[in-house]
């Protein structure tokens, strides 16, 4: 810990981490420096990190926009944040729906969290990201059949159903995916900078089905056009560019390509005695891809395995798919186990076992109270030391140790 | 008269899960104080009850019956201790270490950041309490039977999920009377 502190930070982090904070809780310099008793130029300087903060002025700061003091000076310095590329990209958005800046913000956080997690254990995560993919030659729909064809034989899953997609695209590409709540008209969001990598966020109130498909999409954004915050609505909206047309048709190739869905599609036609498919068996299929029935029957009617217009029909009959998931014992409505990445859980415990986090810290860390984060830390100790063992020991198993 | 204890939030809960909170601390004989941020963290114990499984404790009563006082940071060093503890601490642990190191408080923490910082840096460590250290006071002042120490013991390990750490100074004894 360095003495007086807020002279060893780069003034210029403290100023940006303010100027975020201050237009989060949707102040104006005018106002803020009116408060601070301050000129408008000072504040300006402050943020510009042109002039230092005395400990009193960032106590003040942090009380006025209700954030703890810690995260102005607890945490990694990040040169470029999320925040102001969402905002960049989304101006007109951005003014009109404070959901998107929450959106934006808790990525930004997360991701950074985990940045420090990976620092004060000294494992940064192993990027094995593509380059972006070329989609200047062909439309949108052929790109993102093309580039999830590639995808699948770049990640070697063969062409099944993906039912580990997020273990797949953390572990094997090195992405950070949360799930945390957002407005209900978002599906999901999307980031990178070189600092923090590949970042998405899942709106953790949707229900599996559309989860899975928003994580496929955002990889598509991601797979493309790295550089552009995305932002992704539940419905589409008027800027349904050629960007989410790519991204859908992504989603739809890599979750259901079309070699194995038509393999399946034959061998349950095969199977059946009447050789028919029933619509109980579409919805069996749909819970195996984990993706809406309304997906995968608008996905058999492009293959030409449905008649065109069998979802319009089913619609129109009133057909609810929840209520035929519910009669046929299927749950497609579990909410995600694991809001933050399992591999960021385990650094959060390896790094406050090893003393480097506090408990405040770690409970702020893994986004709970203090006796659900003892509970946590509880149940990795049990899980590595045998339970005649009375009392608990530190971890003994030191996974930075250097192996090869 | 000796001087004041500060609280941290991490004991605070161990105390507050005993059910004993006003019994124990008042076996200590010195004024106990929390900062104004442990004040304001929410402190949730568990029930046991599958269907209700966390409960929020209301501090009120303890505040308003003198068990506890609330301070605040209070002058220029504080500020910059403060400061410069939440560069390694969060906000509750930060303020609460930098009030006990500038008015020479005692410190009663199970935080081992927390503790490493009191005794390396500044304080004297025989100003430094744990949870355990309080519960054996307590026991011992008040000749708590066997059977009552190991219910407040069992509570502590049920609701707030502590049980100390092999390294703490009481833990054989805890674990004795625990069984």
């Amino acid at each position: 810990m360095h003495k007086h502190v807020l002279n060893h930070i780069d003034p210029k982090t403290i100023g940006a981490r303010l100027q975020e904070a201050r237009r989060a809780s949707g102040l104006t310099q005018h106002a803020v420096a009116e408060r601070m008793k301050m000129a408008r130029t000072t504040l300006v300087a402050i943020e510009k990190g042109e002039r230092r903060l005395t400990p009193h002025e960032l106590l003040t700061f942090a009380e006025l926009f209700g954030r703890p003091v810690s995260e102005f000076v607890g945490r990694p310095s990040v040169t470029i944040g999320f925040v102001p590329q969402f905002r960049a990209a989304w101006r007109q958005y951005f003014e009109k729906n404070a959901d998107l800046e929450r959106a934006a913000t808790e990525l930004q956080s997360l991701a950074e969290d985990y940045v420090e997690l990976e620092r004060l254990c000294n494992l940064p995560i192993v990027r094995a990201y593509p380059a972006p993919y070329d989609i200047s030659r062909s439309t949108p729909e052929q790109s993102g059949e093309e580039i999830a064809a590639a995808e699948r034989i770049r990640l070697g899953i063969g062409d099944g159903p993906l039912s580990n997609l997020r273990d797949r695209l953390e572990n094997d590409v090195g992405l950070r995916i949360f799930y945390f709540s957002m407005s209900a008209k978002l599906s999901g969001v999307f980031a990178y900078n070189d600092t923090l990598g590949g970042c998405i966020g899942i709106n953790a109130n949707h229900p599996r089905d559309r989860r899975h498909w928003s994580l496929a999409h955002e990889y598509g954004h991601f797979l493309t056009n790295r550089f552009r915050a995305e932002i992704t609505f539940l419905t589409s909206t008027k800027r349904s560019s050629s960007v989410e047309r790519l991204a859908d048709a992504f989603a739809e190739n890599f979750l259901m390509p079309a070699s194995g869905l038509n393999r399946r599609f034959t061998e349950m036609h095969r199977a059946s005695p009447a050789g028919s498919i029933t619509l109980a068996q579409i919805c069996m299929l749909a819970d195996l891809y984990q993706v809406s029935v309304q997906a995968l029957i608008i996905r058999l009617e492009k293959l030409k395995r449905l008649p065109v217009g069998t979802w319009d029909r089913l619609s129109a009959e009133e057909f609810r798919p929840r209520r035929a998931q519910q009669m046929l014992g299927i749950n497609a409505t579990t909410p995600e186990e694991y809001l933050l990445p399992k591999r960021y859980l385990n650094l959060a415990v390896l790094a406050y076992e090893k003393g480097e986090l506090s408990e405040g810290q770690l409970s702020r860390l893994l986004r709970t109270d203090r006796v659900s984060a003892r509970e946590y830390v509880e149940k990795i100790r049990t899980s590595f030391n045998s339970p005649a063992e009375t009392g608990y020991e530190p971890f003994k198993l030191d996974l930075a140790q250097a192996l090869a | 008269m000796s001087p004041a204890q500060i609280i941290d939030a991490c004991v605070l809960i161990n105390l507050l899960a005993t059910g004993e909170l006003k019994s124990i601390l008042d076996s200590v004989g010195r004024p106990s104080l929390i900062c104004s941020i442990v004040q304001e963290e929410s402190v949730y114990l568990k029930t046991g009850d599958p269907n209700n499984p966390k409960e929020l404790i209301n501090l009120a009563p303890f505040l308003n019956d003198g068990t506890l006082s609330v301070c605040e940071i209070g002058d220029e060093n504080e500020e910059l201790l403060y400061v410069d503890f939440a560069s390694v601490l969060d906000d509750g642990e930060a303020m609460t270490l930098a009030i006990a190191i500038n008015r020479g408080l005692y410190l009663v923490t199970d935080e081992r950041k927390a503790r490493r910082l009191f005794s390396e840096q500044f304080a004297n460590p025989k100003r430094l309490i744990s949870t355990s250290d309080l519960i054996h006071h307590w026991a011992q002042e008040k000749k708590i039977s066997a059977n009552k120490l190991q219910k407040t013991l069992q509570k502590i390990e049920s609701r707030a999920s502590y049980r100390p750490p092999t390294t703490d100074r009481n833990q054989k004894w805890w674990i004795k009377a625990l069984s």
